[in-house]
């Protein structure tokens, strides 16, 4: 027993040192000093925003270009508040969240989420939802080109700028927004393009 | 076996003492006051956070009609997981390991009033 406590203690501190000093790599690592590591995303998300029970209406998961999943839902606060929710595994959480509902002002809603920057965004995506009217959207570009917007069953859709786009300064400043007969029902513009 | 239990005890609280672990719940922050008038093209930003204490999210609370963005400024002055919205707009970083601040800005051609904030969470340093 006594030769087992003889290895078992040294053993135990060396593994505790290595703990303390330990941590993951990350880009910005040199900064960083024994700090443990980042937090789970249900840890992490939407402290400021209060969700009523059972609002919830999931939209559906889509895919993106590098293959990461990203989760869209609408939720309603508990002082009011309508908002589309977007989760992913290694895209941060975020919301926008709307008095009076989602589509009182405008028949989509949606938020504009990039990296990079403040020159140039080196992946820019647009996730959105469109009011239950709308049967296809476009989005609109800077150079005044569009594209036809994916919209699922819920309305929901995920634009992603191309990396050509991105190279060339080209990006998402608006949508056009289709009713049933094919008539246009909307056009929404982004005040400044971002 | 009581000296390698009373080992363990010991090596247990030197964990505890040196402060590894997490600390208490996120502790919030306004980097602007309620009803702040954001100009066209203002922004504002908190300061830096440090091992002790990292930002976790950032809000822009506006109206419906408001344009704005917020992002996460590293120590070199690049911008990660960046959003543009109107009405409430809020996002988490996709990480918490590294050194940054917050930043709020009224990217539209019109002014409005807004408030910024975030939410930082602490750890027991040594």
């Amino acid at each position: 027993m006594k030769r087992f406590v003889v290895v078992a203690v040294p053993m135990l501190a060396g593994v505790t040192i290595g703990l303390l000093w330990w941590q993951p790599g990350t880009e910005h690592s040199a900064s960083v000093q024994a700090e443990p590591a980042a937090l789970s995303k249900t840890e992490e998300s939407g402290q400021g925003l209060e969700l009523k029970p059972g609002s919830e209406r999931r939209l559906g998961v889509f895919k993106l270009v590098h293959g990461r999943d990203l989760s869209l839902s609408t939720a309603d606060t508990t002082d009011g508040k309508s908002c589309l929710i977007e989760s992913g595994e290694a895209d941060a959480d975020s919301s926008v969240c709307l008095e009076d509902g989602l589509f009182t002002l405008r028949k989509v809603a949606f938020s504009v989420d990039s990296q990079g920057g403040p020159q140039r965004f080196s992946e820019l995506h647009v996730p959105g939802v469109v009011a239950s009217g709308v049967r296809s959207a476009e989005i609109l570009k800077t150079d005044g080109s569009s594209a036809s917007l994916d919209l699922s069953s819920e309305g929901a859709f995920v634009y992603e700028s191309p990396e050509s786009d991105l190279e060339q300064a080209i990006y998402p400043n608006g949508f056009r927004l289709y009713g049933p007969s094919g008539r246009l029902a909307e056009t929404v513009h982004f005040p400044t393009g971002p | 076996m009581r000296r390698l239990v009373l080992a363990l005890a010991f090596a247990a609280l030197l964990l505890a003492a040196l402060g590894v672990g997490k600390g208490a719940a996120d502790t919030f922050y306004g980097y602007t006051s309620p009803g702040t008038w954001f100009s066209s093209g203002q922004g504002y930003g908190s300061v830096y956070d440090n091992i002790c204490s990292r930002w976790s999210e950032n809000h822009f609370s506006k109206g419906g009609s408001a344009w704005g963005l917020i992002t996460f400024i590293d120590s070199g002055g690049g911008w990660h997981d960046s959003m543009q919205g109107f009405g409430w707009i809020h996002r988490a970083p996709s990480s918490l390991n590294w050194t940054k601040k917050l930043h709020c800005r009224n990217n539209s051609g019109v002014g409005y009033q807004g408030g910024c904030f975030g939410y930082r969470h602490a750890y027991q340093c040594a």
